[in-house]
């Protein structure tokens, strides 16, 4: 550009060299004639008399003309003008777009080139293929540029915007599902942990108050009926499939299960008032009744009726063979848990309720800590949360003669950690006793001051025969008149009096070894 | 096999659709010239639509990743509802389930048109991992594994089979 400018400002200067060229060369040239052409004057004169009439002639037609060295001086000037007129465009960069305009045009006006067909672009047919994204690139830059802009079509974006609509209007209808289902999702955790209580609770909390709403969730009241079988509450169970389910759902084959849940009701409804009338005039004798003559007619219960009524399931009359055993008081502990076991031989699995419980609690009096370990284990399978078992085991060790209170204190702590909060804490009753093996009273008292007092956060009573003796004890070990007064009002207000264990440690009669390990079940 | 694809393509067209939109907007962002834009047509890039591949392996990814995330969220907001209101939950009023139904519909068509074309995914696998720098290939690495199975998943309609499959599931579950 320097060099152009440089250019540039010497042709600007040429004005004042021309303007003294030429008029040199006229002078000489005019002096060159004078001196050569001295004859022909006249015919010179004359023409000089000619041309002095036609630019006379002239003057009258444009009175404005420049003439001589004013012309020259304008025309240098325009010349300088449209070159300082280019300078600015060139800067600016029109000159380069009129350069191309220009070619372009040059074309157009000349002739078409001609395209060979295979160079040609595939999409317009007309335009050469541009070659520089590939040697068979099939698309000249036009089309490719317009492929780059192709249009978005504005259905698919009213479709997702109405997805997204429906999305949002979705969970506005069910947004108050997704508070059940947090609730029904701990209650899920809850059942897959074996936390039975918890989840039996937060089932049954939900359930009652979706009974009431618009929606409820079907797989809540099949897990509440699979969760009140399991613990033994037909009845229950059997309430919600008559609330929820019709006679023709119930005969859908994957609702086989709670069929059979409304089938078994009925049986054991049935076998329970017959064993009801069976039993009616020796229910509440305190000295029991002769277990053979019930038993006898619990057998022909068993056999089926003249109507064609069928009779008890082998099963339940073991069952309830057991219950006239404990009831008549005749039979040994041992007989009792023979005829558990005998129960459990016949059970597949399925009605577990009828026995594991009781027969964990008769195995415990054994001392035979490995089998109660076998049964607690059964019963962790299916509820964790099962206090009685956690007594049991700790039971089991304690008679067995050789207790450890680590080992009682391991199982406190166990119960701690996965019964129910709203359950009865009977790991204080447990503690209690490790501590009481230790002959440390006092912090023996502390734990079953905090059974106690753990009736007003659970709403449930505390007092039982085997706790209040327990109590009565820690008061004797530790001097509490007082306390052991109140045990002794507890008791009679129910009629009952203070173990004679207990009566006797305090005469000094038995040693505390004596008294804890007694398999009585006084405490 | 490519009428059956073609078949499901159809039946889920609302999915089909939306992913072509984000299709076409990485191709506009990535400046790829889209050849063909029609999402419904009768062969095997039904769904998708017809653009030159991606030259680097940022845009190669994103042609994948994005329509499958899009979709992929967008369906998993459809589906929370349709879940509640029409398996875990029994809804009892009419419009509710109406809306349900649809819902469930549109995240299952979203979900069966999620992943990206073979070829996209071919080109994919061709960038970043042949041609990619080994941050690339660490950073790309989890999306592309879902993302080059999904394709074939998609081609030979798996995915629809997972879809039927997860319905029959929260049935029987709940």
């Amino acid at each position: 550009m320097d060099e152009f400018e440089k250019d540039l400002n010497e042709t600007q200067s040429l004005p004042a060299e021309s303007a003294e060229t030429p008029q040199g060369d006229t002078a000489e040239a005019s002096a060159a004639s004078e001196d050569t052409a001295q004859a022909p004057a006249a015919a010179e004169a004359a023409d000089e008399t000619a041309t002095a009439e036609s630019a006379e002639a002239s003057a009258d037609a444009e009175p404005a003309a420049p003439t001589g060295e004013d012309a020259l001086v304008q025309e240098l000037e325009g010349i300088r003008d449209l070159l300082q007129k280019e300078l600015d465009n060139a800067q600016s960069g029109e000159l380069i777009q009129e350069l191309d305009e220009v070619s372009d045009t040059d074309e157009a006006d000349g002739e078409p080139e001609e395209i060979p067909e295979e160079e040609r672009c595939t999409c317009c047919g007309e335009r050469r293929r541009d070659t520089s994204f590939g040697e068979d690139y099939p698309y000249c830059t036009e089309c490719r540029d317009l492929m780059k802009a192709a249009p978005i079509k504005w259905t698919r974006v009213l479709c997702w915007l109405v997805m997204v609509g429906v999305a949002f209007g979705a969970l506005i209808l069910t947004g108050n599902s997704i508070t059940d289902y947090a609730t029904l999702m701990e209650a899920e955790t809850y059942y897959a942990n074996h936390c039975i209580i918890d989840a039996e609770a937060t089932y049954y909390n939900y359930v009652s108050q979706a009974a009431y709403s618009e929606s409820y969730s079907r797989s809540a009241v099949k897990n509440l009926i699979k969760i009140f079988s399991n613990m033994g509450y037909i009845g229950d169970a059997n309430d919600l499939v008559t609330q929820y389910f019709t006679e023709n759902q119930l005969k859908l084959p994957w609702n086989k299960r709670y069929a059979a849940v409304a089938a078994e009701y009925q049986e054991l409804s049935d076998a329970s008032t017959k064993v009801s009338e069976l039993l009616q005039d020796v229910m509440y004798d305190e000295d029991g009744f002769d277990f053979d003559e019930k038993n006898a007619a619990l057998e022909k219960l068993a056999e089926p009726a003249e109507d064609g009524t069928p009779g008890l399931s082998e099963l339940f009359v073991e069952y309830y063979r057991y219950v006239l055993m404990n009831l008549s008081k005749k039979k040994s502990d041992a007989e009792m848990l023979e005829q558990l076991q005998h129960l459990e031989s016949l059970d597949n699995g399925t009605h577990v309720w009828l026995y594991l419980t009781n027969l964990l609690s008769l195995v415990s009096k054994t001392g035979d800590v490995e089998l109660t370990q076998h049964y607690f284990d059964k019963c962790m399978e299916i509820n964790i949360q099962e206090a009685s078992a956690y007594t049991a085991l700790a039971n089991a060790y304690r008679f067995s003669g050789n207790v450890d209170p680590d080992k009682l204190m391991e199982i406190a702590d166990d119960a701690e950690e996965n019964m129910s909060s709203s359950a009865v804490p009977t790991y204080h009753l447990i503690r209690a006793l490790a501590y009481l093996f230790k002959e440390d009273a006092k912090s023996a008292t502390e734990q079953m001051e905090a059974y106690i007092n753990s009736g007003a956060a659970t709403g449930q009573t505390p007092y039982t025969v085997q706790s209040c003796n327990l109590y009565a004890l820690c008061c004797v070990m530790t001097g509490d008149d007082d306390g052991y007064k109140q045990m002794e009002d507890v008791f009679a207000s129910a009629d009952l009096k203070i173990s004679p264990l207990v009566t006797k440690y305090r005469k000094g009669k038995l040693t505390l070894n004596e008294v804890l390990t007694d398999n009585g079940g006084d405490i | 096999m490519t009428g059956l694809y073609v078949f499901t393509k159809f039946l889920t067209f609302p999915g089909a659709l939306v992913r072509a939109l984000w299709e076409q907007i990485v191709c506009r962002i990535c400046g790829v010239p889209v050849e063909d834009t029609r999402a419904l047509r009768s062969d095997e890039l039904c769904s998708h639509i017809e653009h030159e591949l991606m030259p680097r392996s940022r845009g190669a990814f994103a042609v994948c990743f994005v329509p499958a995330f899009m979709n992929g969220l967008l369906a998993f907001l459809l589906a929370i509802s349709p879940t509640l209101g029409l398996f875990v939950f029994e809804m009892t009023g009419i419009p509710g389930m109406i809306v349900n139904i649809f819902a469930y519909w549109f995240a299952c068509s979203l979900f069966i048109n999620s992943y990206p074309s073979v070829e996209d995914a071919l080109n994919m696998r061709e960038k970043v991992y042949h041609e990619g720098t080994i941050l690339q290939k660490i950073v790309y690495a989890p999306g592309f594994f879902f993302l080059f199975i999904g394709a074939y998943l998609e081609r030979y309609c798996i995915t629809t089979l997972i879809a039927i499959a997860g319905t029959i599931l929260l049935i029987v579950k709940f």
